[in-house]
């Protein structure tokens, strides 16, 4: 059984039919890629899973359950936290703040303190400005603590949405290791990215989507190697 | 001098009932962008609650107890903490995700329903607030205040500081600031939203109570349209200190009780409730965001 699946999801914003039917599966312990241009729907899809958004048709399934109709803040019960757009750090409180909020539904003092040092020995930056607001934190020191916040939960499914955006080069190659890293480590991601060559380079499968539907699906490199892929998403060129 | 010293006294307690009521209005305004109109009438049931508990119990006249008027302080912020929850619930809840013009008129509508209400229920008629303590004049270095004063800079100064602590330090505090902050960044993170807006409104509603008890102790004749006056200054408080900061209720609500002391002592009283209006007119034109008004939150 898939640990999450979605099958012939549609969703509508009022006139708008932003997800036409799509169907994606994950596996325990992928990483699973959704690639595509602006408004095609990544972040829609995702959104739809964490409960931000209600599908208009299809289902859910994560974990053999429906996830149909559950509020987001009961879909992070079930394991699946959610690393929005746009990073969306809580600016008015300190990065330790908004790391304990990560962990808001837990209640193990240890595990939680214990996560807490396992984040900052991946991300020392953090540790260095645990008691700064976090508004002040730099954009990749934001997305840091984004990816860091949503691992305090001790997610299964972790959902990330471009966390490479906006970030300088050497940033973004630490940001896909530390993600190859949480992988490692146990947690299963589906990752939505514009940075379609290094997603797909660390991918298990791949899916492209265009408006709304899914027009490819594949492993990670046989997408890399796909020259439909490479005319449209890598720029054309050899990868 | 002293007279300058007696108009602060004066001020800074009857500046203290505004900074509760602003606070109020502060933290529903930062979790919701909404001005809650009916805040003000809040209060005014919250005078009202404790005027009914106090003939309930016996409480006042010839055997003032201090415990029986904290119980009745206590139990009047509970009624109106359930009357916030039901006020959000029944009318704020349904039209949240409509627009701001929206929800500004449902909060008119609390508003005139509550006074509207107030009037069936308690009679239009002023009705005597009983004497909860004894009352009694004190001079501090020659400036008198009364004991009724005192206890409600006390009262006030206690609730202000629980509630900062309560946003800072706990975990359901720092879910409050991030709800406000990003609602839906907040529910990714398990906290349930609709639950810390219900909280919000039950402790504002509850510093609006004590503000309507405090005033009942100082000003003794309560009635069902005297949450309006000051439900309008508290609210040019709360922008005066930047609306949907807590330290900026609080010492806007000071700035505001101060100056209209001022305004008594130095000008004529018929200006007190001018000054109102000229603060908020030089807020909006020299500072808009207030004393301590956030711009990150709005940045996003
Ligand atoms: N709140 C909304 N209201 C109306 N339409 C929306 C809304 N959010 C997204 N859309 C539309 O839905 C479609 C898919 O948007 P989505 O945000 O999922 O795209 P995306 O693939 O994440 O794009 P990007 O890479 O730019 O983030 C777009 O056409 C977009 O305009
Ligand atoms: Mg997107």
């Amino acid at each position: 059984m898939s640990l999450l699946a979605l099958d012939e999801l549609h969703v509508h914003y009022g006139a708008i039919h932003a997800l036409k039917g799509i169907s994606v599966r994950v596996e325990r312990g992928q990483i699973v890629a959704l690639v595509g241009a602006n408004g095609a729907g990544k972040s829609t899809a995702l959104r739809a899973v964490s409960g931000l958004l209600r599908p208009s048709g299809g289902t859910i399934t994560f974990d053999g359950k429906s996830l149909a109709g559950v509020a987001p803040h009961d879909v992070v019960r079930f394991g699946v936290s959610h690393v929005p757009e746009g990073r969306i750090v809580f600016a008015n409180l300190t990065v330790r703040d908004n790391l304990d909020l990560g962990a808001y539904l837990r209640r193990d003092r240890a595990g939680i303190q214990e996560d807490r040092e396992k984040i900052f020995r991946l991300f020392p930056r953090l540790l260095e400005r645990k008691n700064q607001a976090s508004g002040t934190l730099s954009g990749g020191e934001q997305q840091m603590l984004a990816i860091g916040r949503a691992m305090m939960a001790r997610p299964t499914l972790l959902l990330m949405d471009e966390p490479s955006l906006g970030l300088a080069p050497i940033l973004v190659r630490e940001i896909f290791s530390v993600i190859r890293e949480i992988r490692d480590r146990g947690t299963t991601i589906v990752l939505v990215e514009q940075n379609a060559r290094q997603a797909l380079a660390i991918a298990d499968i791949g899916y492209v989507l265009e408006t709304g539907t899914i027009r490819l699906c594949d492993r990670g490199a046989a997408l890399l190697d796909n020259p439909y892929v490479q005319e449209c998403y890598l720029g054309g060129g050899a990868a | 001098m002293q007279e300058l010293l007696q108009q602060l006294a004066n001020g800074i307690a009857w500046g203290s009932i505004y900074a509760l009521i602003a606070l109020g209005y502060t933290m529903v305004y930062g979790i919701l962008r909404l001005i809650n109109f009916a805040h003000g009438d809040i209060y005014m049931v919250g005078a009202f609650a404790a005027y009914y508990l106090a003939r309930l119990t016996n409480a006042g006249g010839a055997n003032p107890s201090p415990a029986l008027a904290l119980a009745i302080l206590l139990g009047s912020m509970l009624i109106c903490a359930l009357l916030g929850v039901a006020m959000e619930y029944f009318a704020y809840r349904p039209v949240r995700k409509s627009s701001r013009l929206t929800a500004l008129i449902t909060a008119i509508g609390v508003s005139l329903f509550l006074e509207n209400l107030g009037i069936r229920l308690f009679g239009a008629d002023p009705k005597f607030f009983p004497q909860l303590i004894a009352p009694r004049s004190i001079s501090l270095g020659g400036v008198m205040v009364t004991n009724h004063q005192i206890t409600v800079v006390i009262v006030s100064v206690l609730l202000m500081v629980s509630l900062s602590l309560f946003i800072q330090r706990t975990r359901t505090g720092k879910a409050m600031r991030a709800v406000s902050f990003n609602r839906d960044a907040a529910s990714l993170m398990g906290i349930p939203v609709n639950r810390i807006i219900t909280i919000t409104f039950a402790i504002g509603s509850a510093l609006a109570a004590a503000a309507g008890v405090l005033v009942g102790l100082t000003n003794p004749k309560i009635e069902p349209l005297m949450g309006i006056m000051p439900g309008v200054k508290a609210f040019v408080a709360a922008v005066l200190g930047g609306i949907g900061s807590v330290p900026g209720a609080v010492i806007g609500g000071l700035l505001m009780g101060v100056s209209e002391y001022l305004v008594v002592g130095y000008l004529s009283s018929t200006y007190r409730d001018a000054i109102a209006f000229v603060i908020l007119i030089l807020v909006l034109l020299v500072k808009p965001a207030g004393l301590f008004g956030r711009n990150i939150a709005e940045k996003v």
